[in-house]
């Protein structure tokens, strides 16, 4: 187990806890979500690198803390600070303000502004008196980290003065804190945080006076900050669930149980509302039409749902919002579509003017959410294909996929349930029969597995579930249902195990994989340029597959933008070839961008993804350089295992840079690995490269790569022409594949 | 044409016992194509691994990263069934690979045959 650095002592005398909530609030912050949700990222991520998890806290943390304990290492780097959001500083002139009164009032050396995020966390909006250092990573803090500012956050009375061992930013400086609520309008909005380097006396009754104006004075400050309600960054790993910020805006609509939308209406130049704009679903909406929440938000309504809104959805809507009264509950018909199949369904709904926008309340009938669970339980499993037949007027609507399951074209007549029978293996007729009587003589649901048979098709498994649609009256009008083709498990399960016992080398399987394997490696590899933008970046890529089909290989790249201006660059080789590498390549890839989001410098990160690539089957090992560039100061910091290193170009020069220690990922999980900080100016080129450019039987590859880098143009910004020309100098031999990324820095 | 034809013209493997250890010769280039020998080799004697398993190198001219995997996976066998692998006289290009690699730090290398053979671990 590597030794992780020890905490400061101060740290090691807080409660045990501590650690794993400040790492929880470290990740709240940069993936702009509530600390239920970081905790359960801080899990994962965990379990990926093999660590438990106070101790990936503790190692998070102490990527923030100066590093006391580093190793002797000359080129080793102390991690960088997190500077607070930019919002913050937006807060101080407020915070020094509100700092230049408390100062000759009561010798208080620092003030922290604090405003209410989600999910009970404090937001760190402003400071004085306090370097940047002593506050990171307190940009937010979860509920349970038991600072002198939650507590007054939960009980919304004055705290303190308190101390000296309390958690808190900058404990070390001023450890005794005093905290008092802001409030507007009778609610609470902040808290404001004192501090003392001495226990300061209570203050008497005239000094609490003037601190109740300093805090009046401070909430007004904090209400003309725009608030934390952002929309989340785009480079969120894809598996945190909910981006999107909540806070005093959208609380309303977060507090609602029905599922409810929040709508932002849309004027034309005459004033005049003609739609709305989705601003927020809360956590208990699904969609009728079976789409992710985080999809409908930032969409038109009548873009969303374009039945619906046709069917007198938007006109009762702009009716509210022009009156600016409530509609009443109501039951509207509406239309969803549901797998491609438009379905009536009867919706109970009520809105309401909330402020300028319209909160939107609606339900689903009981009847229609069973079947709307039904569905959704059937589209979770694949190949399902749905039904509805109207009983009244003989019309059959089927989803595509059913059409594909029977094997009819689309287009011509879908057949009805009640010739089910007719076309299921005859062992299985009665079974068929039995949900046909069911449905339609019974008015019951009901389900079996049959063998649905073709003449000229493959034998198929299928679930059928079906039930009736009744009246006001309770009469049967209509039967819907789903057809679930279950078939493909057991077929693939016996398919596979077939295909190994035949040899392992077999022409056919080979070519399979192969074709996997590019497939898998064409979806992992984006083409476009990476957005580094904010990053002050501008980036391209190149990838050439190896000469020779089967050798499809593992070599991957990432370029992912990160908060506050910086961008995480990465070039990696997984050794192998085909599926394994392929597939090895892309869990490291996504646990290096989820570990990314923790803050963690590239020293870090590697010694995390080698615990991970220790994970991964058959001893597999990989080369990776792993880069973070900073917009402020324009510095690279990067790590190696194993990899060669980038190429910097620049002033007419390309040179390699110096080589810091690491040895490669998965053999040996006890590294660490050793982080250079280079500067970089305006019009440098990065090249980042695999092995697959330089690598020859006959030459050392630095003799390789030497010849690369002198023969490479000395001028010129144009990214696309010098990658091409890269690889056309390239003289390797070893017909492996090659991945290039050069990077440039803008402004 | 066979397919294990063609690696074997690019890679040939000798192995003998030199008292209590092994010394596996691979000779010609260790690559994505050429390891089949190689591999099968240290197979045989992995499963019941001598003390000492020495890859002599010196007729190695090229070893690429499936070649470099294969020997720190045989490594990581050997090991908990007391068996030490080590690699021997790697010419200059396959030192050089070692050392960018780090691999050099994982697994022991000796200059010479006779320094692998008496070496102690270090």
């Amino acid at each position: 187990m590597p030794a992780t650095d020890p905490p400061t002592a101060a740290a090691e005398a807080r409660p045990p806890g501590w650690l794993v909530a400040m790492a929880t609030g470290v990740l709240a912050a940069r993936l702009h979500c509530p600390p239920a949700d970081a905790a359960r990222q801080l899990a994962e991520l965990a379990e990926r690198v093999h660590l438990t998890v106070p101790e990936l806290a503790a190692d998070i943390v102490a990527e923030l803390a100066p590093d006391t304990a580093a190793p002797a290492a000359s080129a080793q780097v102390r991690p960088v600070p997190e500077p607070a959001d930019d919002r913050a500083r937006e807060g101080d002139p407020a915070a020094a303000a509100v700092l230049a009164g408390a100062a000759p009032m009561a010798g208080a050396t620092g003030v922290i502004l604090w405003t209410l995020g989600p999910g009970g966390s404090l937001v760190l909006v402003g400071s004085a008196g306090f370097r940047a250092d002593d506050l990171a990573g307190w940009d937010r803090v979860p509920p349970d980290v038991d600072t002198a500012a939650q507590r007054v956050a939960r009980e919304a009375a004055e705290f303190g003065p308190d101390g000296p061992d309390r958690p808190a930013p900058g404990l070390a400086l001023a450890p005794y804190r005093m905290a008092l609520p802001l409030q507007r309008r009778g609610r609470l909005t902040g808290v404001l945080e004192l501090a003392w380097p001495e226990r300061p006396d209570a203050p008497a009754p005239a000094g609490r006076r003037r601190l109740a104006a300093l805090a009046e004075v401070a909430a007004l400050a904090l209400a003309e900050d725009p608030g934390p309600g952002e929309p989340a960054p785009a480079a969120q790993p894809p598996d945190v669930p909910r981006s999107g910020t909540g806070g005093p805006e959208t609380a309303t609509v977060d507090a609602v149980l029905d599922p409810a939308l929040l709508l932002d209406p849309v004027l034309q130049p005459d004033g005049a509302v003609t739609d709305f704009r989705i601003r927020r679903v809360n956590r208990s909406f699904a969609d009728p039409a079976g789409r992710p929440p985080h999809t409908l938000e930032s969409r038109l309504l009548s873009e969303a749902y374009p039945m619906a809104a046709a069917e007198g959805l938007l006109d009762r809507l702009v009716h509210v919002h022009r009156a600016g009264r409530p509609l009443e509950p109501t039951e509207l018909r509406l239309t969803f579509p549901v797998e491609g199949t438009p379905r009536a369904t009867t919706v109970r709904l009520a809105a309401a003017p909330d402020g300028e926008r319209l909160l939107l309340v609606w339900r689903l009938t009981e009847e229609d959410r069973r079947q709307a669970e039904l569905l959704a339980q059937a589209q979770r499993l694949a190949r399902v294909g749905g039904f509805e037949e109207d009983l009244r007027t003989g019309e059959i609507h089927w989803s595509p996929r059913l059409y594909e399951l029977h094997l009819i074209t689309p287009g011509s007549a879908p057949m009805p349930l009640g010739a089910l029978p007719g076309h299921v293996h005859p062992d299985d007729r009665d079974a068929a029969r039995r949900v046909v009587r069911s449905v339609l003589s019974r008015h019951r649901e009901a389900s079996a597995v049959l063998r649905l048979v073709h003449p000229t098709g493959p034998v198929r498994y299928v679930r059928v579930i079906a039930e009736p649609v009744t009246d006001a009256t309770g009469r049967t009008v209509a039967v819907r249902g789903a057809y679930q083709d279950v078939s493909a498990q057991h077929r693939t399960e016996i398919a596979l195990a077939a295909t190994r016992e035949r040899l392992a080398d077999s022409e056919q399987e080979a070519a399979e994989r192969h074709r996997l394997a590019l497939r898998l490696q064409k979806a992992i590899l984006p083409t476009g340029p990476p957005p580094l933008d904010r990053a002050g970046l501008r980036a391209a890529v190149r990838y050439r597959p190896a000469a020779r089909e089967e050798r499809v290989g593992g070599d991957w790249y990432d370029a992912v933008p990160l908060p506050g201006g910086r961008a995480l660059l990465v070039i990696g080789d997984m050794a192998g070839h085909g599926v394994e590498a392929a597939t090895g390549m892309v869990t490291l890839r996504n646990a290096l961008r989820g570990l990314a989001a923790t803050g963690a410098g590239p020293g870090r990160l590697l010694r995390w993804l080698n615990l991970t690539a220790a994970g991964l089957p058959d001893a597999a090992t990989a080369t990776v350089v792993c880069a973070r560039y900073d917009r402020d100061g324009r510095r690279l910091r990067w790590a190696r295992a194993g990899h060669l290193p980038p190429i910097l170009l620049r002033g007419g020069r390309a040179d390699p840079l110096p080589l810091p220690h690491g040895v490669l990922l998965g053999a040996d999980p006890e590294q660490d690995y050793e982080e250079h900080t280079v500067p970089l100016d305006v019009g440098d080129i990065l090249l980042l490269y695999t092995d697959g450019l330089v690598e020859r039987r006959d030459r050392s590859v630095e003799d390789s790569l030497r010849d690369l880098a002198d023969g490479l143009p000395r001028t010129g910004d144009d990214l696309d022409a010098l990658l091409d020309t890269v690889l056309e100098l390239s003289a390797a031999d070893t017909e492996d594949d090659t991945c290039l990324i050069a990077v440039q820095v803008l402004a | 044409m066979d397919p294990k034809a063609a690696p074997a013209l690019q890679l040939t493997v000798s192995v003998r016992d030199h008292g209590s250890a092994l010394v596996l010769r691979p000779e010609g280039e260790l690559d994505h194509d050429s390891v089949g020998p190689l591999r099968d080799a240290l197979e045989e004697r992995l499963a019941d691994p001598p003390q000492r398993i020495v890859v002599d190198c010196s007729g190695l001219s090229f070893c690429d990263s499936t070649g470099l995997n294969l020997l720190l996976r045989a490594r990581l066998r050997a090991e908990p069934a007391g068996g030490r692998l080590m690699l021997a006289a790697p010419t200059p290009i396959v030192a050089r690979m070692l050392e960018i690699t780090g691999a050099d730090e994982v697994v022991e290398v000796f200059a010479t045959l006779d320094e692998a053979l008496t070496g102690e671990p270090g």
